[in-house]
């Protein structure tokens, strides 16, 4: 090496690169090295970040609902003195029986929970009883017998409730702990159950039966899936993390357990089958109301049963039913009456296929009879879509015009600060103006403010071509508004307004906004969290509303006079392919027939359901309450006096036994009980689950590593320099 | 003259690593500087909106708004609280969660903001403190820290009750800066005590 140097011109340059040779060639590469495994530890800590928070989210909503089957685990008082750190709560009960019945009416079920247990142990034990609840569900009723004394639950004004329990500390008397730590998590604290003592719990819930892919089906929770997060790291907690910890260990005896099922299915329209994919089942029409429908087109009322009268609880329950098949929409009416009022609910089916066929040939079916669109996307491009919700929302645009029929129309709005549209007038579909919305989103970036009003005002009064024409306006956004109220009035007033569809993209979008516009709007509103939902829930919508099965839907009463009628939603929207629809009345007198109106594609359409005197399906108001409750609650937004609301909310969520913001489930024992109650005070009530924003930057770890570089580089060379001039 | 000498020294790997250095320190330095110019802009146009009913953007471009002005007076410390947590705001200053971002007694307030920016003061925060918030419609609340813990964001959703009206500050954790991107945060929560 040093040969092939010249050595004839030795400059002050040459000379000290020979001088410091050994160092200068491990000192490059030292500090490349440095560099480098800086660099690379800064990327991947970026990249690992980046996806833990985009899996933040699917892996929140994939998290399985249930815990368990109901269970009690209790601590024995006289065995505590134990040395390790074993969690108290670690035990569950010998359950002697369970028994659950259903009362299911078109898409509501009201489940009913019965099981006993007892305490085997020879020592007083505190215990927490456990139900896992299927999701959007709340518990309305409960009731706790122990030997003689009897707990009962009940939904309370918030301060009432805080009375009651003070007085029943006062009195010696137990309040119950009631809370629903998750949303699907029901636990009831119950102390001081004596040594062989029986205790039986009854527990009532609610719950939506699902529709999906034209099957209904309810699930009922039995196995033992021991997933629990607690909230706050409280004591109170940490006895139920390490309870859930120890379910497994319960299951293994709940497994042994049996429980008996009996279930009344009234779907309110003619069925193709009810099966159990899990479990062996028995049908059979219910009696009494067989001759009386015999030849309406009322379906029967069904009673379902276990085949050997009773399960082992070793896995969850599934009921699946499916309505025969039909080319036109199906009207059933639910009626229950309580107190002198009749509560309605109407359920339109849109049209079943026969189970046979496939979907295709529906839909060729359909397009004989097809509604021309005509559809404005308006896309939301301001500044806090930056990042992956743009992408999002690029994406689903993209698909959206990938799914449009060759006899539609179209048109693309985009806004941040100001708007610009792909089209002036919407266009046909066709090779050349898809080529120029492409070229139109592929251009559109994230930034700017948020002016939704003028291009929201410009989509809704799209004039109306001819009369068989829908006019749709998807809406995507992230909601970040402030003139919440100015956009609803827009809303609100506009005559004859298109069909709104919002999709809300992004972690937290303003969903009550968005929920509130589709309503207006009759519309839906879906929501986009996570990028790789972003296909599958827009094929879902897409595909939902690219046909509607009826629509301009009103609701007639015979007699036509029945004093004030409070409908829930008041504003019907369009009956699509997939999706139900209910709506939900209240009527001072009962009528005897509910007429319901609407247009197919091609003609008229209507069906009429005459109602019985003596016919109650349970749980009609309790829709019903629900529907009003959030109507009355959305009133807040939209201005109305606070106080007004919380009265005629409280007042309905008592009446019905429903929970509210302004109510608490509180239970309270009944009988006289000696012991100083060392319970807390607690209140189930409704909670809000948010995924975390992301919070940090991570500037200062590359600052100061480039600072250290930096200084290390000039020291570096200012002793090279000494050293030369040395 | 040894300025001169130094040029002359400087041969390209060396300061190809000074360029390197410069370059990371510059990358790095962007956003605290962002963030604290932002903020000079953003607590005028919150001085401004105060006396007007109509909202003052920061800058004309801007995708958000003040809605509050945080106050901590042991720690002599004041914050205004822009709408929204998307990255682009957080990176302006806190943000407060759209659905809980009006002052009342009967909501959640929930601000979330950056540990190693506008946030990096709650690692002082003690239990006990009291903080004020103030609308623009000058309402004033304050709020008395009583609980903090350190959720994993992998594990556990935020868990905010609706009808709590307490104030909820969220950050990253840990405050090493050294560390970042982890899934840990740090969560305050204060009582409304007016």
């Amino acid at each position: 090496m040093i040969k092939a140097m010249p050595k004839e011109k030795k400059s002050i340059y040459y000379q000290s690169f020979h001088q410091y040779k050994k160092p200068r060639r491990i000192w490059p590469i030292v500090l490349l090295c440095i560099t480098a495994l800086i660099g690379a530890l800064f990327t991947l800590n970026k990249s690992y970040a980046q996806r833990l928070n985009n899996g933040e989210i699917s892996r929140h909503a994939s998290l399985p609902n249930e815990v368990g089957s109901g269970q009690l685990f209790f601590n024995e008082q006289g065995a505590m003195g134990n040395t390790s750190k074993q969690p108290a709560y670690n035990k569950s009960a010998l359950l002697i029986n369970s028994r659950a019945s259903f009362d299911i009416n078109g898409l509501i079920a009201k489940v009913t929970v019965e099981q006993s247990f007892l305490n085997q142990s020879d020592n007083i034990i505190n215990a927490i009883y456990a139900f896992p609840l299927p999701e959007n569900s709340a518990v309305n009723q409960l009731q706790v017998q122990i030997g003689e004394r009897k707990i009962i639950g009940k939904i309370m004004e918030k301060a009432q409730a805080k009375k009651v329990f003070q007085k029943a500390l006062k009195t010696g008397k137990k309040a119950s702990l009631v809370e629903q730590h998750r949303p699907n998590l029901f636990t009831n604290k119950i102390a001081n159950i004596a040594s062989k003592e029986q205790i039986t719990v009854t527990l009532t819930y609610y719950q939506h039966v699902e529709f999906k892919h034209n099957v209904f089906s309810l699930r009922f929770p039995m196995n033992i899936t021991p997933r629990f997060q607690p909230n706050k790291a409280t004591d109170e907690q940490n006895l139920l993390r390490s309870m859930a910890e120890q379910l497994a260990f319960a299951g293994s005896i709940n497994n042994q357990q049996n429980i008996q099922l009996s279930i009344a299915l009234n779907a309110g329209v003619p069925l193709a089958s009810i099966k159990s994919p899990s479990h062996d089942i028995l049908t059979s029409p219910i009696n009494q109301h067989e001759q009386v429908a015999k030849d309406s087109v009322v379906s029967h009322p069904m009673s379902v049963k276990l085949r050997h009268g009773q399960t082992k609880m070793n896995k969850d329950f599934i009921l699946e039913w499916q309505a025969a098949s039909s080319t036109t929409p199906q009207l059933a009416i639910f009626k229950e009456e309580v107190n002198q009022e009749t509560y309605a609910l109407a359920m339109l089916l849109p049209p079943q296929p026969s189970p046979s066929a496939s979907k295709k040939n529906l839909l060729n079916d359909e397009l004989e009879s097809h509604f021309t669109r005509q559809i404005t996307f308006i896309i939301d491009t301001s500044g806090s879509m930056q990042g992956p919700s743009i992408t999002q929302a690029k994406q689903s645009l993209l698909f959206a015009l990938s799914t449009l029929s060759s006899q539609d129309k179209f048109n693309i709005i985009a806004f941040n600060s100001s708007y610009t549209t792909t089209f002036a007038q919407p266009q046909p579909v066709n090779a050349l103006n898809l080529e120029t919305a492409k070229r139109f989103i592929a251009q559109l970036q994230a930034n700017g403010g948020t002016q939704m009003y003028e291009p929201l005002a410009r989509a809704l009064t799209v004039p109306q071509q001819e009369d068989t024409t829908i006019n749709q306006v998807i809406f995507i956004t992230d909601g970040a508004v402030s003139n919440e109220q100015a956009l609803f009035k827009l809303i609100h007033q506009t005559v004859n307004i298109p069909r709104l569809f919002t999709v809300g993209i992004g972690h937290a979008p303003n969903s009550y906004f968005m929920r509130k516009a589709a309503q207006f709007g009759r519309g839906t509103f879906t929501h986009i969290g996570n990028v790789n939902q972003v296909q599958t829930k827009m094929t879902e919508l897409l595909t939902q509303i690219s046909q509607p099965a009826l629509r301009n839907i009103t609701l007639q009463f015979q007699p036509l006079h029945l004093g004030t009628i409070e409908q829930y939603p008041s504003k019907i929207p369009d009956l699509y392919l997939g999706e139900p629809l209910l709506v939900a009345i209240k009527t001072k007198m009962m009528p005897d027939s509910i007429q319901v109106f609407g247009e197919l594609a091609n003609q008229g359409w209507h069906q009429e359901v005459l109602l019985q005197k003596n016919q109650q399906h349970i749980g009609v108001s309790t829709v019903w309450a629900k529907a009003k409750i959030t109507d009355l609650l959305d009133g807040l937004v939209t201005g109305n006096d606070p106080d007004t609301v919380k009265q005629s909310v409280l007042e309905t969520s008592l009446q019905h036994q429903v929970i509210s913001p302004y109510s608490s489930f509180i239970a309270v024992e009944q009988t006289l009980h000696n012991e100083e109650s060392s319970d807390k005070k607690s209140q189930l009530r409704a909670s809000n689950s948010t995924p975390f924003p992301k919070t940090a930057i991570g500037w200062q770890a590359p600052f100061f590593s480039g600072l250290a570089l930096l200084i290390f580089s000039l020291y570096w060379q200012f002793r090279r320099a000494q050293r030369v001039s040395a | 003259m040894l300025a001169l000498k130094l040029l002359r020294m400087l041969d390209v790997k060396t300061s190809l690593i000074t360029t390197l250095a410069l370059g990371l320190i510059a990358h790095s330095a962007w956003l605290p500087t962002k963030a604290w110019l932002s903020s000079q802009l953003i607590s005028y146009s919150w001085h401004q909106s105060k006396h007007s009913t109509q909202q003052i953007m920061p800058w004309p471009w801007a995708d958000t708004h003040p809605v509050a002005k945080m106050t901590i007076a042991r720690l002599n410390k004041q914050l205004i609280i822009l709408q929204g947590v998307d990255p682009t705001t957080l990176a302006f200053s806190a943000g407060a969660m759209h659905q809980y971002s009006h002052l009342t007694h009967s909501k959640p307030f929930v601000i979330a903001g950056h540990k190693d920016s506008h946030f990096s003061f709650l690692q002082e925060l003690h239990m006990k403190d009291i903080i004020s918030l103030t609308n623009k419609e000058g309402k004033n609340q304050l709020y008395q820290v009583e609980h903090m813990e350190i959720i994993d964001s992998e594990e556990q959703t935020l868990q905010i009750i609706e009808q709590d009206p307490s104030l909820i500050l969220i950050t990253c954790y840990p405050f090493n800066p050294l560390v970042s991107g982890g899934s840990l945060r740090y969560v305050i929560t204060a009582k409304l005590i007016s």
